[in-house]
């Protein structure tokens, strides 16, 4: 009996030790007991996998150290389940009644009525990065994020500025209300000036597989010979869609968004005409420093903090590099 | 992989009603025949709807291969293991934490590449090790065990790579040498496809031809019955288990010298695709039958039409109904021959 119990044992106070380590590691600082009487302000973010949101949680970090405040970014890491683990974990961050909140509203059928409920209930919410649509609706406080619609008209115009006539918008979050608006202000671009786009979608699950997404644009392109424009809207996918253009051997007006030390290089080299920057950074600094103003003072800006997107374009890619080599991550991806 | 060309004799094969069967009805009776029947008939719905669109051009091919061909080089040593009866959802992870650690290695610290590429395989070897000794030690599910390691080694990767370099995605610098081997292309083919026939050919020599092959259909057949012949089961677990970490860990390498990126999460979508191409494949998922050209065959069912359906140029909103819809039929396709492969005559 005992022979057989001494090694589960020892595996379980391993895996116990193992726990115990880890979860003082991940949940250690923020509950020291030094942190009670700090302003405590929880942060609903985007997955820490997509370096686009580790930008994002930069500017959070950085600001609460700076404020010396008490904050946590809250996300899920099941990308299977993502949705409804962000909408308990909204709730939850919410009932231990943090001084404000700053939400970025990802899945608006989903959010919005909770985030009515949770501003109704008297804590401050902000609203960061995505959401920009109903914001005002929903009862929060403030916005700082960009508008879908406006970032896809304008990265439209630049592609059709360069004489393309038929665009594809690569969306790589199929269902994602913020890229379907994306692709269609994209669309409104090339209306505009007489011509059409359409959307191509990539099944979720491959998004970050860069070989697929470079055959499957290289296939939509092979198929579809009035495509002249393409623009993804993510670093992996850009660099991806460079390969999948090369292959095509066309001549095709290349646009991305969200930045790599790859997707950078490309636009160095001609390959991207320009890569939009969202700044996540700024989205994730604003939205803290917002929150505590607001808390603190009830001071808040009049109207929403715009903080994207910028253009880069081969002119000014080379301070971006040199930020991204002496801050990295600060940017995006290094 | 069954026998190759067994000699039929009438004088000699009296005792054995299969020796006497044709060589159509033979080859009928394959693991792989049903995704070979499968795959021609993908191959020909795509070479129908999209010929004018250059599906069936050589960068056509190129492209559905080189996507099937990384799929491949992570699902086949998956296949095998799924032969001896076990499951591994941990190569997603293993790919992401391989392309990871070359990228911050060689980037973050300047580390040489080769030696880089070592630590990177060496990493899927210790988390198949890890994999194959928690399974037969506790003799808890694989499909749990490698789910947790799944999550734990993303965990890792993740961590580390955002305390190492600040964010979760980092460039690989190009070296010649290891482009040669990780990234050469012959017009739009990837060496990969070479890679992906290598594995096919090394894991289809040891099923068929060596005594570790015997080994692997006695532990997923009849376990019990194995361990009484003499069969070291739990030690073909984990050399198994070892060899899907270290299949994940090459693609990781490969995707990363290719892309000049190390992603922590790359290779999600191999977690399910993976199982998915060996069933496909014809491989039982109880364990005990199959082949390594059958998975072969599944990872090229796979990329005819999950790209294929973009040389159509049709709306990929459809693209998994369709994808569901072709699956389905192949794995029809496949329980027909082997039920036929399983009776008598």
């Amino acid at each position: 009996m005992s022979r057989f119990l001494s090694p589960l044992f020892k595996r379980g106070a391993f895996l116990a030790a193992a726990i115990v380590a880890t979860s003082v590691l991940v949940i250690g600082a923020p509950n020291s007991a030094a942190a009670q009487e700090k302003m405590r302000i929880a942060e609903l973010g985007g997955p820490l996998w997509d370096p686009f949101f580790g930008a994002m949680k930069k500017g959070a970090d950085d600001a609460a150290r700076d404020l010396n405040i008490d904050y946590q970014w809250i996300t899920s890491t099941d990308a299977n389940n993502f949705a409804a683990d962000y909408a308990k974990l909204t709730k939850q961050a919410a009932s231990q009644k943090p001084a404000a909140m700053v939400i970025g509203n990802y899945f608006p059928n989903t959010l919005d009525s909770i985030i009515k409920q949770i501003a109704a209930s008297g804590i401050p919410v902000f609203i960061q990065h995505d959401g920009g649509a109903t914001w005002k609706q929903d009862g929060a406080t403030g916005y700082i994020g960009f508008d879908a619609r406006k970032l896809g008209r304008t990265v439209g115009k630049l592609e059709t500025d360069a004489g393309a006539k038929f665009g594809l918008c690569v969306d790589h979050v199929p269902g994602n209300t913020t890229l379907d608006l994306d692709c269609k202000g994209f669309n409104d671009a090339f209306k505009a000036v007489g011509g059409d786009s359409k959307v191509l979608t990539i099944p979720f699950n491959d998004a970050s597989n860069q070989t697929f997404v470079a055959n499957a644009i290289k296939g939509e392109l092979q198929a579809n010979k009035k495509i002249d424009a393409v623009w993804t809207i993510g670093a992996v996918q850009g660099v991806a869609s460079v390969v999948a253009v090369k292959q095509s051997g066309r001549k095709i007006v290349n646009g991305s968004l969200g930045l790599s030390l790859g997707s950078l290089d490309a636009l160095k080299k001609g390959d991207l005409l320009f890569i939009a920057d969202l700044q996540p950074y700024l989205d994730g600094y604003y939205g803290i420093l917002a929150a505590y103003d607001y808390a603190k003072y009830k001071m808040l800006p009049i109207g929403p903090i715009s903080t994207g997107p910028l253009i880069l374009t081969k002119d000014n890619v080379d301070q971006v590099l040199k930020i991204n080599k002496e801050y990295p991550g600060v940017r995006g991806a290094s | 992989m069954v026998a190759y060309s067994e000699p039929v004799s009438s004088d000699t094969s009296f005792d054995q009603p299969a020796g006497r069967r044709s060589p159509w009805s033979r080859l009928m009776r394959r693991p792989e025949f049903g995704a070979f029947v499968a795959t021609l008939f993908v191959y020909a719905f795509f070479a129908v709807t999209a010929y004018d669109r250059g599906f069936i051009t050589l960068d056509g091919t190129a492209g559905w291969m080189n996507t099937a061909a990384e799929l491949g080089i992570v699902a086949i040593p998956v296949g095998v293991l799924m032969i001896a009866g076990e499951f591994d959802l941990s190569v997603g992870s293993v790919v992401g934490a391989s392309s990871i650690t070359l990228a911050i290695g060689t980037t973050s610290f300047g580390l040489p590449m080769w030696p880089m590429i070592a630590a990177s395989l060496a990493i899927g070897l210790a988390v198949g090790l890890v994999n194959g000794l928690l399974v037969v030690r506790t003799g808890l599910a694989s499909f749990i065990v490698t789910l947790a390691t799944s999550f734990s080694v993303s965990g890792l990767s993740l961590g580390f790579a955002r305390l190492l370099s600040n964010t979760t995605s980092v460039s690989i610098q190009s070296a010649p040498v290891t482009d040669t081997v990780f990234a050469s292309t012959w017009g739009q083919a990837n060496i990969s496809i070479l890679w992906w026939f290598a594995v096919t050919l090394l894991a289809g020599w040891v099923l068929s031809r060596t005594v570790f092959g015997n080994w692997i259909f006695a532990t997923g057949g009849n376990p019990t019955a194995a361990r009484g012949a003499g069969v070291p089961t739990n030690l073909v677990k984990i050399v198994l288990f070892m060899m899907t970490g270290l299949g994940a860990a090459f693609v990781g390498v490969i995707q990363g010298v290719e892309y000049h990126t190390g992603n922590a999460m790359a290779g999600i979508g191999y977690v399910f695709e993976a199982p998915i191409v060996a069933v496909i494949g014809g491989v039982l998922l109880g364990g005990g039958y199959g082949s390594a050209v059958g998975v072969f065959l599944g990872t090229a069912i796979f990329g005819i039409i999950n790209i294929g359906i973009f040389y159509t140029g049709w709306s990929t909103d459809w693209v998994q109904l369709f994808l569901g819809v072709l699956m389905m039929l192949a794995v029809l396709a496949n329980h027909y021959f082997r039920r036929l492969a399983m009776s008598r005559f």
